[in-house]
């Protein structure tokens, strides 16, 4: 239902925009490109992180509602509507979007915008725009509800990355919900109410999303990728066979370039701060090794009594283990 | 539109979206039909 209503939206959004004068503008900002910036090692390294952002909460969720999969299930096809599905919606956003700043701006204001990030573009910038646009009320609305659709659809997906394990865990129904509350006043607050945490948090969670990475494709290693290759996603039911590629992609593509990501912004993030140090600072590399190494320590502690409850309850890798009622099931 | 931005705008609109759909004609086709003994490999929102 909220995918539905957001997909509508962005639909609409998106014809009304295009058939403003001057979105041609727009779009040409979107696709047009010089073939020199392929050079750029900062255009590869965004790039690199945008992939990061769209793919690396997906990873977390991926393995949560993997246990909703049935035996049967075309795990490959799935995964690969899921990230089509993801660039589409992205490219559809895009076109609504950014061809009517272009629409209703010139060309520099627009530039200026686009360039100041996401939350000046949809918060600010957007509103503005719509305020000028014919129609631009029923637009403003539809936006924001997609917006909001968005979020919601996002965040119970999110919340599974921390129930799940707590679940495998022997966490309690009532307790992981105080844990999930606590974790959302913590750091949610404290984000709606100052940008620099906001920004701060922006920053430490997408270098937590490239060692996760890391830690996936070890996983994988460990386990064997070619035995998860034929074993679970070239099954008799797949539509997708995957080839050998798939095995040198997860175990040695992507743990490199996690690898080479992190280093590259820990070298930035120390270039822009004089106080680099400084484990409070927004983008410093102190506050990077505070917030991961705290959250580090806390799950080697507690990964041992994490590995003894979860450990008879999961997949050993040849036998599922039989249903078993946490507390969830009411 | 400069030419180069319709170009590539067809080279991301069309993989992408023409992928989007074949794959979810594909995924519809190849669905097989719901197995009783399907038991998800952990137990946890059962």
């Amino acid at each position: 239902m909220f995918l539905r209503v957001l997909f509508l939206s962005v639909i609409v959004i998106a014809v009304r925009t295009l058939t403003l004068p001057g979105s041609g503008d727009g779009l040409n900002f979107l696709f047009d490109f010089e073939f020199s910036s392929l050079l750029s090692s900062k255009i590869w390294l965004e790039a690199l992180t945008q992939c990061v952002w769209s793919a690396g909460p997906g990873w977390g969720i991926c393995i949560a509602y993997a246990v909703y999969s049935k035996r049967r299930s075309d795990v490959a096809l799935s995964t690969a509507i899921q990230g089509l599905g993801d660039m589409s919606v992205a490219l559809l956003a895009g076109v609504a979007v950014i061809p009517a700043l272009f629409a209703f701006m010139s060309s520099e204001e627009a530039l200026a915008i686009c360039a100041s990030g996401n939350n000046s573009l949809a918060f600010i910038a957007l509103t503005n725009v719509f305020e000028q646009m014919p129609g631009g009320r029923l637009m403003d609305t539809l936006f924001f509800l997609a917006l909001l659709m968005a979020a919601v659809s996002s965040i119970i997906a999110m919340y599974s990355i921390v129930y799940q394990p707590c679940a495998d865990a022997g966490v309690g129904k009532k307790k992981t919900f105080v844990i999930m509350l606590a974790g959302t006043i913590l750091i949610g607050v404290p984000s709606a109410w100052s940008s620099n945490f906001f920004n701060s948090q922006d920053f430490v969670v997408g270098m937590g999303m490239v060692i996760g990475a890391v830690f996936s494709s070890y996983a994988l290693y460990r386990f064997g990728a070619e035995k998860a290759r034929t074993k679970f996603l070239n099954n008799p039911y797949t539509g997708l066979p995957m080839g050998k590629w798939l095995n040198i992609s997860v175990t040695l593509l992507v743990p490199v370039l996690a690898v080479m990501m992190f280093i590259w912004w820990c070298v930035l993030s120390v270039g822009w701060n004089p106080d680099w140090w400084n484990p409070f600072g927004t983008y410093s590399l102190g506050t990077l090794v505070l917030q991961l190494g705290g959250v580090g320590l806390i799950l080697y502690i507690s990964n041992t009594r994490i590995s003894n409850s979860a450990g008879p309850n999961l997949f050993d890798g040849e036998s599922f283990p039989p249903i078993q009622d946490n507390g969830f099931s009411n | 539109m400069t030419v180069r931005a319709i170009i590539t705008m067809l080279l991301c609109v069309v993989p992408v979206w023409g992928g989007l759909i074949l794959s979810i004609v594909k995924l519809q086709r190849m669905d097989p039909p719901p197995d009783e003994d399907d038991i998800p490999p952990t137990s946890c929102m059962e």
